[in-house]
């Protein structure tokens, strides 16, 4: 990373983030597809009702409560995406994103589903989370995804009031 | 299940020693024991991000939300809300959507 990122709260409540070259703007594009579900991570990011205490309960969890998760994350994941189409250039070499004050909250939630995935996927353990370690290639890039993501959602939840 | 309450009413004076005489409890009557919502540690989730969940669904004070966080991050779980099996069900539901780790288990 060559150019300082810039985060600013404009005043009609939307935030701006600046500076952002063309690795990190293919992050930020990739989100909603990181964070949608897959095999690896579907059970994380559709836990049960029980922890199968109760498997008929855990089944009617998964039968009628998951659809509207499914609905849920898909709204988020596409409203990041609706965002990003409108990231532009600022000057020669560095790109800008304008995130809307009521898409906030998307953002968020977005951010968490593609990080929760990362993590299922590459089987992070909570030693390498902790200090941000993701062994070499894939994960190594995994890992940085992750934390990319974790610094724009403290970002954003610290000038977002409500989720 | 349905929790069954026992509900006592005395319509008559106390006698004048002061004691009041209880009807036998009918020992066949099953009692419901509460359900508790629980929140189990996950290292992905943000902190800031977990207390203000406990805020928007519970409506927590921070303090109270930030003791719950701490709990679950130390302690591995936190019961954050405890009564009737249909509302812990919603609650474990909205618990979901935002993505955080949450069961619902039966008081024992």
């Amino acid at each position: 990373m060559s150019q300082r990122l810039l985060f600013q709260t404009n005043e009609d409540g939307s935030v701006l983030l600046g500076g952002l070259d063309d690795f990190l703007v293919s992050l930020i594009r990739d989100l909603p597809q990181v964070g949608s579900p897959e095999p690896k991570s579907e059970s994380r990011l559709f836990p049960s009702l029980t922890e199968g205490r109760q498997p008929e309960a855990d089944a009617d969890w998964a039968e009628f409560v998951r659809p509207d998760l499914e609905a849920h994350f898909q709204m988020n994941r596409d409203r990041v995406e609706e965002d990003c189409q409108k990231i532009c250039p600022e000057g020669q070499r560095s790109f800008k994103l304008e995130i809307p004050q009521e898409s906030a909250p998307a953002w968020i939630h977005a951010i968490n589903q593609a990080r929760l995935s990362l993590a299922a996927k590459y089987h992070f353990s909570d030693e390498q989370l902790e200090e941000g370690t993701g062994g070499e290639g894939p994960e190594r890039l995994a890992m940085f995804q992750m934390q990319f993501y974790g610094m724009l959602q403290e970002w954003l939840l610290s000038v977002t009031e409500t989720l | 299940m349905r929790n069954i309450l026992h509900i006592l009413i005395l319509n008559e004076a106390p006698p004048s020693n002061g004691s009041v005489a209880l009807p036998e409890l009918d020992q066949s009557v099953e009692l419901d024991q509460p359900w508790n919502v629980v929140v189990h540690n996950d290292p992905v989730n943000l902190m800031n991000y977990v207390v203000k969940v406990f805020v928007k669904i519970f409506e927590f004070s921070q303090a109270k939300a930030e003791k719950h966080m701490w709990e679950v991050h130390k302690k591995g779980r936190s019961i954050v809300w405890s009564g009737n099996r249909e509302r812990g069900e919603l609650y474990v539901q909205q618990l979901h959507a935002y993505l955080l780790l949450a069961t619902l288990e039966q008081s024992v």
